[in-house]
């Protein structure tokens, strides 16, 4: 995250995120196993990776380029896995914001997501609903 | 690991149960770079609706792709869909309880109703999931 990107509830319907390229590095998808403590992927062999680490990782690619509001809380999240992912795979998330009304003092953020392998073939897509309180413009 | 179920309406999923604590939220905060205040910083937390800490959905999610491995192994993950929404947090102090049912076989593919509860019985996570079978 840095603090020059712009805060995601900044942005319109149709705002479109640069290409976050990332790759399931192994020490990585290591620590989120131990974080989520799952102990059943690595069992399955083949250093196969769930789903919800590749979208954490897309996510955290996708912080570069624009900030999460403080108290913004995910409310839904939709995911269509397209075929097995394992470590080492170098792939592509591009996202957009595919909604975003203010309702009642919060902004409603529907943040789509394609995740591409370097063929350019889908292996993941989904939707992220994510509220954030409104705030006082300064 | 795995556990073998029946693949017929009404079997429940493998049951996933983890314990919630502020360092295991820490430590999901610095794998995944979401380091919102809201996750982190109680002082900042307790002035918020939610008057204190609480989990990352995105971690309460991972138990219930968890139990969704251990049902369903690589189908889930090659070519399985879900559908959530976050109903309540998850809070330093909570165990919480991923699994789900099965509501339909039809042909190749698996229906279910998922949800996370917490020891309160209270639901934190609920939705449904298609998983195809061969």
């Amino acid at each position: 995250m840095t603090s020059e990107a712009p805060s995601l509830d900044h942005l319109p319907k149709g705002h479109r995120f640069d290409p976050a390229p990332f790759r399931l590095e192994d020490e990585w998808v290591e620590a989120y196993l131990a974080a989520v403590e799952d102990e059943t992927t690595p069992t399955l062999g083949g250093g196969v990776v769930p789903p919800l680490a590749t979208v954490a990782l897309a996510v955290r690619a996708l912080l570069y380029q624009a900030r999460l509001p403080a108290g913004a809380v995910h409310l839904g999240q939709e995911l269509r896995c397209h075929r097995l992912l394992c470590r080492g795979e170098e792939l592509v998330a591009e996202m957009s914001i595919s909604s975003h009304t203010v309702r009642q003092g919060w902004h409603f953020i529907q943040v789509g997501m394609v995740i591409k392998d370097s063929q350019g073939e889908e292996v993941l897509t989904g939707e992220a609903l994510i509220i954030s309180p409104q705030r006082e413009e300064a | 690991m795995r556990q073998k179920f029946v693949l017929a309406p009404g079997a429940a999923l493998p049951a996933v149960e983890r314990q919630i604590n502020q360092e295991k939220i820490a430590r999901y905060a610095h794998v995944s770079g979401d380091l919102n205040p809201l996750h982190i910083d109680p002082e900042f937390a307790s002035r918020t609706p939610f008057g204190g800490v609480v989990a990352h959905g995105l971690l309460t999610l991972a138990y219930l792709s968890e139990s969704l491995t251990q049902a369903f192994g690589q189908a889930w993950l090659a070519g399985g869909r879900l559908r959530v929404r976050f109903r309540a947090p998850a809070r330093p102090g909570d165990t919480v309880t991923a699994g789900g049912r099965i509501t339909a076989v039809e042909g190749a593919m698996v229906r279910c109703a998922v949800e996370v509860r917490n020891q309160r019985g209270e639901v934190l996570i609920s939705g449904e999931a298609e998983i195809p079978i061969s």
